[in-house]
């Protein structure tokens, strides 16, 4: 097949060839790059497939113009040739290649001032990295990506510690199959192994945990001595901690720095001291006693330095990158979920992504592969409790936080662990049958339990949606449906017809939607999920979503007057709405106030 | 941007390669000599070496010109072809093995098919790269009238420029076909606004013409060029170049095109047969087989003349050659294009003279071409305005 995306006539070809003759008009010593040149850059972020290296008339060094296989819409990269200045200079990566601006005119736009405004660019960098004042400036925004490309290979580790707190402390540290852990302590590190199924090493490392005030600069410290100098005696206190632990072991050092709004680690492993005249532990384990000041001089002297790349892997980084503010509100919050199908499920592990710490999953069946079409399980999980296979599930997935399964119906629960019910700060209910969320409503009541329930079902055919937060003052289920469970002010009308399938030969009774129906119904439930977690909306608060008008004629159903009060006129598309919410005043509550 | 024309030092011979503002490349013939094989040859520079450094690589890292156009398959037009460029399907192109020169990929071919047809019947056996050539214009040809879909792709694409009204071979084929008089405005398939090309030679009317025109000089390929420059893409040099086409085509091309002299016109002439009088008159300078030589009495043909002196102000007239001792033909027909040039204030040009380390060079630019390559950065440019939306396609 002809090469369309490169070949002859392409826009890539176009621009490639009136970019060529720029440069050659320009430019001294134009020379296109050989493939194995181009093999310097084409890692899979850069993508560079053709390039030519250029002199700009009047430097005396060269520079490679390297196209990417988004060229023309992507900007033309630059490197520069000469002096290796990786990790000497900021902006300059691997092999010359310049990191410079993403915004500025795109080669589409106008090519001629794209190549001019990338040489001008790269040009200017190279003049300011003559300053050391810019080169430190500069490198120490972007500490994280020096620190962790002067990493060497294997010298990575995850944190799970706890940012929030910034006071200086002993942490733990193990290794792993992949990387190296550190946590707040041992229990933390096990929890979250054991949450992925793996199991815990038996011994951790000695760790200390510290905020720094400056992030580090080019050029990093190359040894033990310019490390505690330049780094560690931001925040004298690590100095104690160092004199408390053995020189005659490894030790590791992970250090917060604030940037950008938010909170970067970089790590570093002092190796222990073996030699050098100093004395080894005694039989008996106890070591020598030295002061702190000369235990510090100590590892400066003779501890080898390794830099660590440290990944955060703690609850406020994987939920929103430490920007959340949310995320401190969310992680202590407890969710019990009523019924895993194919509703409560989604919306368990929605919750769980936007960074619920504690959620209890109750539902007393197994997983069959007819729910599959709709469940966040998989086949796997088929024949299998729904409640424990998904909060396996989910902590292999969220390993910091907390998932707990129980395969029993609800009623059972309250029976024999009624105390799950107690701190909860929310029960959802996507059990979606009204005779057990009525039960449920009733116990609520009946037992004075503060958290709010929030219901969420799905309308005939999945036509419409429901979220609807109770608590247990105010109106109560039965206002909304009648003992039979019948919408007391439904939006669709399918004269009179259920829609309600059922499996072969006195199977399971179903309403026959599919995964993007209860898509929809699953953001809403959540969404009012997270609102009344987070204090923005108070219950009682009903959400509707409702379908395009096309969409339910295709399904055989019509919009009721009382949905006609809600739509807007002329509008025919999906939409969700807020509907007030009042007691009915028909229900068996209702008559007996 | 410019346009550029570039004029390889290859002693006498051809070798060509135009720029166009788009950036596409098309080499007109080439004669590099095997320098390492011949001690003979050691003086001339490395032109191998030249072009490949002005040409680009495409996303497979293989060098390439976007169109190799041979003018005819004399030695002195193609010698090189198969030590250098890759022929045959672009699949089979491969890295070059040690101490061999790298292979450049020919995404398009511009071939006469008449000069192959007649020089079987008038020149005798062609040379070993002549055939080789030929191979590879057929092996295209057979691909598009086979309706193979990797006719289209770049490395298997061929014209054919040149009519031959008694001959059937073209039938099937009529897309890839350039007539006499009509204008090429495509490269790779697509039209390329920075350029257009008028065919004018080769033609033949009638068996009897053919058998008239005798050599593959005469079934040269003659094309004049119209090359743009800047943005809009608006002509700003015509280029005439016509291989080693002799006096009989020059005449029947001023006779053709008489009347519609833009055509002929031009600002950079390259001097056909390399600066050879047998372009310009039917007599002979030397002698030459016992006949006597006219020497500077030889008569030059009007109508010959008149197609070759249609240049414009400051025209550029270059000859691919040595500058010729001045009482020979070449010596002589110098001198004719010397005073055509100097008549609207432009200069003649030797390549082996004027530009002998490296190809001399005609810079097309929007106040029409100059010889000036000075290089000068201009880096400030206007800040980009934002067009007043900040929702990002993708977050």
């Amino acid at each position: 097949m002809p090469d369309t995306q490169f070949g002859a006539g392409s826009a890539f070809d176009l621009y490639r060839g009136r970019l060529s003759n720029w440069l050659r008009a320009n430019m001294e010593n134009v020379c296109p790059l050989l493939p194995r040149t181009i093999g310097l850059y084409n890692d899979k972020d850069k993508g560079i497939i053709t390039g030519w290296e250029v002199k700009p008339p009047g430097f005396d060094f060269s520079l490679r113009i390297l196209l990417s296989d988004a060229f023309p819409f992507a900007h033309i990269k630059i490197s520069y040739v000469g002096e290796c200045r990786y990790l000497q200079w900021p902006h300059v990566e691997e092999n010359g290649f310049l990191c410079l601006p993403i915004s500025g005119w795109r080669p589409i736009e106008d090519l001629v001032l794209s190549i001019r405004e990338r040489i001008g660019l790269a040009l200017q960098l190279l003049d300011d990295c003559q300053s050391g004042e810019y080169v430190k400036s500069e490198s120490a925004k972007e500490f994280l990506s020096y620190w962790g490309r002067s990493a060497p290979t294997g010298a990575k580790a995850l944190s799970l510690v706890d940012l929030s707190c910034s006071a200086p402390r002993l942490v733990s540290a193990i290794k792993t199959d992949k990387c190296w852990l550190v946590a707040d302590d041992k229990d933390a590190i096990d929890n979250w192994l054991s949450n992925q199924g793996k199991m815990p090493p038996s011994e951790s490392l000695q760790a200390i945990f510290a905020c720094i005030e400056s992030p580090p600069a080019l050029p990093l410290p190359g040894n033990t001595k310019q490390f505690l100098s330049q780094i560690v005696d931001q925040c004298p206190q690590i100095n104690s901690f160092i004199g408390q632990l053995s020189i005659f072991e490894p030790t590791f050092l992970f250090l917060a720095v604030q940037c950008n709004g938010s909170t970067g680690l970089i790590g570093a492993k002092l190796s222990p001291i073996q030699e050098n005249g100093f004395q080894k532990p005694k039989r008996n384990g106890r070591e020598p006693h030295c002061s702190a000041r000369r235990m510090r001089r100590a590892w400066a002297c003779f501890s080898k330095l390794t830099l660590f790349r440290v990944e955060r892997a703690d609850s406020e980084w994987v939920h929103g990158r430490g920007l959340d503010p949310t995320h401190q509100i969310l992680a202590n919050k407890r969710v019990v979920i009523l019924g895993c199908g194919s509703l409560g499920s989604q919306v368990a592990a929605r919750l769980s992504q936007a960074g619920v710490g504690h959620i209890t999953l109750i539902d007393p069946e197994n997983l069959t592969p007819s729910n599959i079409g709709r469940h966040s399980l998989g086949m796997e999980s088929v024949q299998r409790s729904k409640a424990t296979q998904l909060a396996s599930t989910l902590s292999a997935k969220f390993p910091h936080g907390s998932f707990h399964g129980i395969p029993m119906a609800y009623q059972a629960v309250l029976r024999e662990n009624p105390e799950i019910f107690k701190d909860a700060d929310l029960f959802v209910s996507c059990i979606a049958e009204t005779d057990q969320d009525q039960s449920w409503d009733a116990w609520q009541r009946s037992e004075g339990i503060f958290a709010s329930t929030v219901y969420g079902w799905l309308g005939t055919q999945g036509s419409t949606g429901h979220a609807l937060a109770l608590t247990n003052d105010g109106p109560g289920l039965s206002c909304f449906f009648d003992p039979d469970g019948f919408l007391r002010n439904p939006d669709t009308d399918f004269q009179g017809d259920t829609r309600i399938k059922v499996e072969p030969g006195c199977g399971t009774e179903f309403q026959p939607y599919g995964p993007l129906a209860a898509g929809q119904v699953e953001l809403l439930v959540t969404r009012l999920c997270l609102d009344i977690l987070t204090k923005k909306v108070f219950p009682p608060h009903h959400r509707i979503y409702a379908c395009s008008t096309n969409d339910l004629t295709e399904l055989g159903g019509q919009w009721t007057n009382q949905h006609g009060h809600h739509r807007p006129d002329g509008y025919e598309g999906s939409f969700e709405y807020i509907p007030p919410v009042s007691s009915c005043g028909d229900c068996y509550r209702c008559r007996a106030q | 941007m410019t346009a550029s024309l570039e004029f390889f030092p290859v002693g006498s011979g051809d070798m060509t390669l135009i720029r166009l503002e788009s950036g596409k490349t098309i080499l007109i013939d080439i004669n590099i000599r095997q320098k390492a094989d011949q001690e003979s040859e050691k003086d001339f520079p490395d032109v191998a070496d030249m072009l490949k450094k002005r040409l680009d690589r495409d996303t497979d890292g293989r060098l390439y010109v976007d169109v190799f156009m041979l003018s005819h398959p004399d030695q002195d037009h193609i010698s090189g072809l198969s030590r250098n460029f890759h022929l045959g399907a672009p699949s089979q192109w491969k890295e070059p093995e040690e101490g061999k020169p790298e292979k450049i990929m020919i995404r398009e071919m511009w071939s006469s098919p008449l000069t192959f047809r007649r020089a079987d019947k008038v020149d005798g056996s062609l040379t070993a790269e002549a055939e080789a050539w030929k191979k590879e214009a057929k092996r295209r040809v057979k691909l598009f009238r086979d309706g193979d879909k990797t006719s289209e792709e770049d490395g298997n694409y061929i014209r054919i420029l040149g009519e031959d009204v008694h001959h059937e071979k073209t039938e099937g084929i009529k897309r890839l076909l350039v007539n006499t008089g009509h204008t090429l405005d495509e490269i790779c398939r697509k039209k390329d606004s920075s350029f257009s090309a008028i065919l004018l030679s080769p033609k033949t009317v009638s068996a009897e013409e053919a058998a008239e025109l005798p050599g593959k000089n005469n079934s040269s390929i003659v094309m004049q060029f119209s090359l743009a420059a800047g943005e809009d893409n608006k002509i700003a040099a015509k280029f005439l170049t016509g291989g080693d086409a002799e006096t009989d085509i020059w005449k029947r091309i001023w006779e053709r095109n008489k009347e519609i002299l833009e055509n002929l016109e031009y600002h950079i002439l390259q001097t056909p047969h390399h600066c050879s009088l047998g372009a310009l008159s039917y007599d002979r300078y030397n002698d030459l087989n016992g006949k006597p030589g006219k020497g500077e009495d030889c008569e030059i043909d009007s109508e010959a003349y008149n197609a070759l002196s249609q240049a414009e102000d400051n025209a550029f007239i270059i000859g691919s050659m040595d500058v010729p001792e001045r009482e020979n033909g070449r010596g002589l027909a110098r001198r004719k294009y010397t005073k055509i040039a100097e008549d609207v204030g432009g200069q003649m040009l030797c390549t082996m003279d004027d530009s002998k380390d490296k190809p001399l060079k005609i810079n097309i630019t929007e106040s029409g071409p100059t010889r000036s390559d000075a290089k000068k950065l201009v880096l400030p440019v206007p800040e980009k305005v934002n067009k007043g939306t900040s929702e990002r396609g993708y977050a």
